[in-house]
């Protein structure tokens, strides 16, 4: 008899049983996929960086001899912390040296300067592996090369790549792309390309020592962490000590991005699940109510309310088990899927282990869907067999009717009026709805504050650097006379764009200390020419004006324990010099530690250390890509790009990644959203039948009744976007902030764009709510008005 | 006397389980103005589905259907939700109400939702349509009760009220007295012999001997058509129906009743 009426109800309510197995199967595969991929990014860093036996610190020097030195040095210190240092080297390669036998589909890695270079394997430290995970082996004439060139410039195995090196040219054939945990991820511009040793010897014997340089791998002695071994070669008192290092440690916060996004789909696969749970909530309610009758006859019969029970359990536990199953066997793909940017980096490991995870996570969604249908059916006890007989009225009055304004009241049309009035009178019928909409709201908005951040010119701000409309792309200038040159080339683009400022920031990678030297870090700083450093943006203080003053980080303040007016050690060209603190900023770049140099400082500036070339346009009549245009026409040689390209640049995948979360998030919202507006009106309407009837009735047209149930619909959906809209950009918004605090800013200056925000967000959700509302109203034409004696 | 509303030949088929039901069978009658007709017959002879289809709530099999020299047989749904708006109005069995309004409400919800009542000096006029509506059937003092603070009869004399806002042509009542107690039903019935003093033509659907006797006019169904009428003359004094009541029985007795 069970099977009989399960059988039943499966025909009967055919599109709410649909509706709900969906949901089941979206929730499991979410959990399912989203679980293992969590699994697998926070695994997969620790696996590949010991897989790769990844140095507890790895300095970098670009100038040979300045690394010969380094070496000489540390090997003299009396008490080392660290038990080995490897050396390798490597020879430096301008990214606009390496050249593909195709037309390159995108460049944007060309924005600034990226430091290339050729290396052989390593065969102890910052090993390498292929995209198999293959330990890489390549032969002569074969190159590997790094994800980020396969990713911006579209380089695929088999492509020719050649490489121009002090006026020899080298042709490789791309062999592998390679998976290089210590120097892989997009926040590190620093990318290595790898070729087989005897390849490797022939190259470096032609190169000149300007473009060779030194990677030194130090292992930390037993008992010492890599910040103390840091710490130690920061203090030395070093000219060598210029080269640029970093630790263990942050190459696994250099990863941070990808961990965060993995956490933030286990959040939406969470919230999907308690989603999932008010609709089994509200329509194992609305079948119970809708049921009051049978289940009262059985009561009468005799049947207990146990096995009345079991007859729905079973029914869910098929509808679990079912959408279980289907939800665990498409988590594979997705899984795969949304794993697919962090396993070009990255070696995944064990893959049982997240298939394993993932069916725990959906044995898990089934067992908590099982225990939720328990306690719902709970309500099976309070319906009697009176009940059935007395068409649901015990005789008992009914509590007060919760009503709006009186229709006399009203200057609203009748259907809109009843819309409204039904959300007065019984809130909660719309309350999962309304928590949809919102979720919905949030998750969207949240990313898409996220990206426009990043994308914004506050970002510039963030960056520590000043905004700009065009980032130049320069390779061949007088080192000698920087100022001089850039006098010339302002006057120049003010003949193509009048009123337009032009300058560089140089860096400078040095050691600063307090005075007492108790505390120093290596930290890279700026100064810019042709721009005052009074230009800027501070948090608080004086721009740096004299020679002898700096302004720094807030982050890098905290840590030396210094604060403005007090005076920092800093190591320039050599010498070492004292600096007062005159102001304080933020930079979300290098982990929030950062200086900037007044214009009037003194110091070399060749080309290498060029970060930054820009230009702003005062002049308010032409719009930005239009004077791009113009300078790209009036200076071909020169790269002009836009402020977008700068930061799509700098942030590389991040930005590709919160556009792929976008990208999912819409997906999900768009269907979920569906399937719940479907669900309701469906259900909604399926009750009130009745009151369809009336209506009709009583000459209202089909089209009045189809207002009354869209306007409540959309009613809900407007009051739900508004608070959406607020809880995203304030509670929301301080979620993106607490991230970028993380990577150093103190004051977070996010950009919402207020017609993607407050118009494309709402709109989407209207028309796929007025999609879904006008797909599930077709029961109102076929109501015939006998069906009036429906109502119980 | 105008006639309203000319049935003519009308059929309504019902196809269950691949079986077909014949519930109405070539129907004929006339609607005259000012009528006050009760349709009788026993359970299953097509009384409710005859006033559904003449009403255009539900579509004919076939036949024709004249109203106010009309056809609207073939009327569209809204010219059919026109037609119920502007010239009927609507009573049943169970009293049926929005449950989110008043009493007062429910009356003025379907003259607010017609094109007569949008304007302010319009609503002003259907408001106080219905206070009258109401002090002539007695129930003023519920216009701003919920629906559920109400005994049925005077809810059902409210649906009456909500029937009568437009002042339609024709009234249909199905059993409206089927849910109500003695006196309530009583009351109801006077209620509806005023209303149709005052000129409305009524159309009346019930198993009651002492409604039907309270009628002008009754027609027997059986097996879905119309097998006889039997004319009781206007109900003026409460002293006859006793009487009319006797006969009325005698008649439906003669009929197998």
């Amino acid at each position: 008899m069970f099977f009989k009426i399960l059988k039943k109800d499966m025909k009967r309510k055919k599109v709410m049983n649909i509706i709900l197995l969906l949901f089941l199967i979206l929730a499991s595969a979410l959990i399912g996929s989203s679980l293992s991929v969590f699994y697998s990014t926070v695994s997969a860093i620790d696996y590949t960086m010991d897989k790769s036996n990844v140095a507890d610190l790895i300095q970098l020097n670009s100038d040979f001899n300045e690394g010969e030195e380094f070496i000489n040095n540390i090997n003299q210190l009396e008490n080392p912390l660290f038990d080995e240092v490897i050396e390798e080297p490597y020879i430096v390669v301008y990214d606009s040296d390496i050249i593909t036998n195709k037309k390159e589909r995108t460049l944007d890695q060309s924005g600034i300067w990226l430091s290339n270079w050729l290396q052989k394997i390593p065969t102890r430290y910052n090993k390498v592996f292929d995209e198999r995970d293959r330990p890489l082996v390549l032969k002569q004439g074969e190159i590997a090369i790094p994800r980020t060139a396969h990713d911006r410039r579209d380089i695929k195995i088999g492509d020719n790549i050649q490489i121009s090196l002090n006026g020899q040219k080298y042709d490789f054939v791309v062999a592998h792309i390679v998976k290089d945990v210590a120097f892989g991820s997009d926040m590190l511009s620093v990318k290595r390309y790898f070729i087989s040793d005897e390849d490797y010897e022939g190259i470096d014997g032609k190169t000149e020592n300007a473009n060779r340089g030194y990677l030194s791998s130090l292992i930390a002695k037993e008992g010492y962490s890599d910040n103390d071994l840091l710490q130690q070669i920061t203090n030395m008192d070093l000219v060598a000590t210029q080269g640029f290092n970093f630790t263990k440690s942050l190459v696994s916060l250099e990863y941070i991005f990808n961990m965060l996004i993995a956490g933030i789909m286990v959040m939406v696969s969470i919230i999907l699940i308690a989603i999932a749970f008010m609709i089994l909530r509200f329509t194992i309610l609305f079948t119970l109510q809708e049921e009051y009758k049978e289940i009262g006859i059985m009561k009468a019969i005799g049947i207990k309310n146990r096995a009345i029970r079991k007859i729905y359990l079973v029914k869910y536990f098929f509808l679990a088990l079912l959408g279980g199953g289907i939800g665990l066997v498409l988590s594979v793909p997705l899984s795969s899927l949304m794993s697919t940017t962090i396993e070009g980096y990255l070696i995944l490991g064990d893959g049982r282990l997240r298939l394993l995870l993932s069916t725990l996570g959906v044995i898990l969604v089934i067992f908590l869907t099982i225990i939720f249908c328990y306690r719902c059916t709970g309500k099976i006890r309070k319906f009697s067999a009176m009940d059935a007989i007395r068409q649901g009225s015990t005789g008992e009055r009914f509590k007060g009717i919760k009503r709006f304004p009186s229709l006399r009241k009203t200057k609203m049309r009748i259907p809109i009026f009843l819309g409204v009035s039904d959300i007065f009178a019984d809130i909660r019928k719309f309350l999962v709805l309304t928590i949809t909409f919102i979720l919905g709201t949030v998750i969207m908005i949240i990313p898409i504050n996220a990206t426009n951040t990043l994308k914004s010119d506050n970002m510039m701000e963030m960056l520590g650097l000043a905004r700009m409309d065009s980032c130049i792309k320069l390779s061949d200038y007088d080192e000698s006379d920087v100022e001089g040159f850039i006098k010339d080339m302002k006057n120049q683009i003010n003949e193509v764009v009048p009123n337009t400022d032009f300058w560089a920031d140089y860096s400078i990678n040095v050691k600063l200390a307090n005075v007492s030297d108790t505390k120093s870090k290596r930290v890279t700083g700026y100064r810019s020419v042709g721009k005052k450093a009074s230009e800027y943006n501070y948090l608080e203080g004086v721009a740096p004006d004299l020679e002898n003053e700096i302004a720094i980080t807030r982050r890098l303040a905290t840590y030396l324990n210094v604060g403005i007016g007090d005076t920092v050690i800093v190591s320039i060209d050599g010498k070492e010099h004292e600096f007062i603190v005159s102001a304080l900023y933020q930079t979300v770049m290098n982990m929030g530690d950062g200086f900037r140099l007044s214009e009037k400082m003194s110091m070399n500036m060749p080309i290498s250390k060029a970060f930054l070339w820009a230009c702003k346009f005062n002049a308010s009549n032409d719009n930005i890509s239009d004077n791009i245009e113009k300078l790209k026409e009036a200076f071909p040689a020169i790269e002009f790009q836009t402020t977008q390209k700068f930061l799509s640049s700098m942030l590389g995948s991040i930005l590709d990644s919160i556009d792929d979360m976008i990208l999912i998030c819409i997906v999900i919202i768009g269907g979920v959203v569906f399937l719940i507006t479907c669900l309701l009106v469906k259900m909604l309407l399926t009750k009130e039948i009745p009151e369809v009837a009336l209506l009709k009735s009583l000459g209202f047209r089909n089209c009045s009744i189809k207002t009354w149930q869209i306007s409540r619909i959309l009613i809900v959906l407007l009051v739900s976007v508004i608070l959406g809209t607020i809880i995203a950009n304030t509670g929301g918004n301080y979620l993106i902030g607490l991230v970028f605090k993380m990577m150093g800013a103190d004051k977070v200056m996010m950009e919402t764009k207020v017609l993607q925000v407050y118009v494309v967000v709402p709109l989407f959700l209207l028309v796929i709510t007025t999609i879904a509302a006008l797909c599930s109203i077709g029961q109102i034409k076929k109501t015939k008005i006998w069906e009036i004696n429906n109502q119980d | 006397m105008d006639t309203v509303m000319k049935v003519k030949n009308i059929c309504k088929t019902y196809i269950t389980n691949k079986t077909q039901n014949n519930v109405l069978t070539n129907v004929n009658f006339d609607l005259n103005n000012g009528e006050f007709i009760a349709v009788m017959g026993p359970s299953g002879s097509g009384k409710s589905t005859l006033l559904y289809t003449i009403s255009g709530m539900d579509r004919m099999t076939a036949g024709k259907v004249e109203f106010s020299g009309r056809d609207v047989s073939n009327f569209k749904d809204n010219e059919l939700a026109d037609l119920r708006l502007n010239d009927m109005g609507f009573v049943f069995q169970q009293m049926h109400m929005l449950r989110n309004l008043s009493i007062l409400d429910n009356i003025l919800v379907s003259a607010y939702n017609s094109k007569n009542g949008r304007t302010k000096e319009q609503r002003k006029k259907i408001k106080e349509t219905a206070i009258a509506l109401m002090k002539k059937l007695d129930i003023i003092d519920i216009a701003d009760h919920d629906i559920t603070e109400v005994s049925g009869g005077e809810l059902q004399r409210a649906c009456i009220c909500r029937a009568l806002i437009n002042n339609p042509k024709v009234l249909f009542a199905d059993e409206p007295t089927g849910a109500l107690n003695s006196k309530s039903a009583k009351e109801v019935m006077r209620q509806f012999n005023q209303i149709n003093q005052l000129g409305t033509t009524i159309l009346l659907v019930t198993h009651d001997v002492k409604v039907a006797a309270k009628t002008n006019k009754v027609l027997y169904m059986e097996d879905g058509n119309i097998q006889g009428e039997y004319e009781l003359g206007r109900f003026t004094d409460e002293s006859t129906s006793k009487e009319r009541e006797r006969m009325l029985t005698s008649w439906l007795m003669d009929r197998g009743w």
